[in-house]
């Protein structure tokens, strides 16, 4: 009966056959989960198309209000209460972007600056879309 | 021996099914890119093997468009038509023309490309606002507002009365969104959701089988003021006052504009649209905004349209056709 059905791991040596199983199962989901978008992960990403275009990621959501220079000049973005996060000025015409008030859950643009500030951190995956 | 290799087929079965999960996982996450273009940001969320170069073929749609129908590119189609006063009938322009005269006339000339030269006189377009007095305001509905009276077809093309403007802002997204949906499905993407600052348009099974999920947003608080759920394909577009206003002297004016007093409307705070195509949402949750409610109401009830008012007083009003789209409306 033993031959026709060995022991699963009984052997001395299966369980370090075990543990390199999980140790690439650990490895592909730590890689797996960072290769996901930043929105998953509860950052906050502003991206400013001047040339080169820059990306700047947050973590979490700053204390103190950041400026960026965007194509016309500079912008400033800050969080508030529950990371939501709005355009406190910017180099622009119009103030649309800083008109759009505070948001957490759809992006924030500056045309003309070439700004875009995506508040991730409170995003909903459940949400696909927001209109306004 | 056999059992040295069911061990290794066990650990093989192992691997595989793991790999085979992570690999499933990532097949369900959207490819998600966003650019800005036609003054505003569009965001493409697409599930296929294939997404990254439909998405960009969605993009290039909406470069096309705003190629042609930019107010503010000095060599768009539009802007030399603004400029010149005529348009040859072989332009690429003219079906979007058509369509604007088309939802002119349905809309009972609420929906009015020619109210750009109103937007002009108040210092949308230079960001200095102004109050144009009634006498200028009446010279300019009279003279050169109405789209059936400002733009005239002929046998060689469109003729714009002199001194008039076209803005197309309130149908190109729209436009541009069937354009780019277009060019989604023709690279074989079958599952898409295209957001134009706000007009939406979705279509096809998403992989994890649960339906496109649309939050409307409240311009008073930024929560959520109702949620809309379908599988079916749906175009869904907001018109508002709360983004694109001037202040003068303290009060808010915001772009959308009366037809008949020039002056702009304050009725709502949000007008969202349910409709079958992403050029008709556009255009008619711009129209519906513009009307007073004791029409607008009847209008969207006569048409059968799925429409939710937040008015500036702060009270919600759903269509008969609304109840069927919207859900979790906030309380007032």
């Amino acid at each position: 009966m033993n031959k026709l059905v060995p022991p699963l791991f009984a052997g001395r040596h299966d369980w370090l056959v075990l543990a390199g199983l999980l140790a690439i199962s650990l490895v592909a989901w730590v890689g797996h989960y960072y290769d996901q978008p930043v929105s998953f992960r509860g950052a906050c990403k502003i991206r400013i198309f001047t040339d080169p275009a820059q990306k700047l990621v947050f973590s979490g959501p700053q204390a103190q209000p950041i400026q960026v220079n965007g194509k016309i000049g500079p912008a400033t973005v800050e969080w508030g209460d529950g990371g939501k996060i709005r355009i406190v000025s910017s180099a622009c015409p119009c103030k649309v972007c800083v008109n759009m008030g505070w948001t957490d859950n759809s992006s924030l643009v500056c045309v003309p600056n070439g700004i875009i500030v995506d508040p991730t951190a409170a995003a909903s995956s459940e949400i696909d879309a927001v209109t306004r | 021996m056999a059992d040295i290799r069911t061990r290794i087929f066990l650990a093989i079965v192992v691997l595989f099914i793991v790999f085979v999960s992570l690999t499933r996982e990532q097949a369900q996450q959207p490819f998600v890119e966003s650019r800005i273009l036609m003054d505003t940001l569009i965001t493409i969320r697409a599930y296929s093997d294939k997404a990254a170069k439909a998405v960009d073929l969605g993009f290039a749609a909406f470069a096309e468009v705003e190629k042609l129908a930019s107010f503010h590119l000095p060599d768009s189609e539009l802007a030399r038509l603004n400029q010149r006063g005529d348009l040859a009938v072989e332009s690429s322009l003219t079906p979007l023309l058509k369509l604007s005269a088309d939802y002119y006339a349905l809309s009972e000339g609420y929906f009015d490309p020619s109210f750009a030269c109103l937007q002009k006189a108040y210092g949308f377009y230079s960001g200095v606002g102004r109050l144009p007095e009634q006498v200028e305001l009446n010279e300019l509905l009279q003279n050169f507002c109405g789209l059936d009276k400002i733009l005239r077809q002929n046998g060689d093309g469109f003729v714009l009365a002199s001194g008039s403007l076209l803005d197309l802002g309130g149908i190109a997204g729209g436009y541009a969104i069937g354009k780019a949906a277009q060019a989604l499905k023709e690279a074989g993407c079958t599952a898409f959701l295209i957001d134009d600052a706000g007009d939406i348009w979705f279509e096809g099974q998403k992989p994890d089988n649960t339906p496109w999920r649309i939050a409307v947003l409240d311009p008073r608080d930024k929560t959520n003021l109702a949620l809309i759920e379908s599988r079916s394909p749906l175009a869904i577009s907001t018109s508002g006052d709360y983004e694109r206003f001037i202040t003068v002297a303290g009060v808010r004016y915001g772009h959308i504009m009366n037809p008949h007093s020039g002056r702009p409307v304050d009725y709502y705070s949000s007008v969202t649209l349910i409709a079958s195509e992403p050029i008709a949402a556009d255009a008619l949750s711009t129209a519906v905004f513009a009307m007073p409610p004791e029409i607008a109401f009847k209008w969207v009830e006569e048409r059968n349209l799925p429409v939710l008012f937040l008015t500036a007083t702060g009270t919600i009003h759903l269509s008969s056709a609304g109840r069927h789209y919207f859900s979790q409306v906030k309380t007032e």
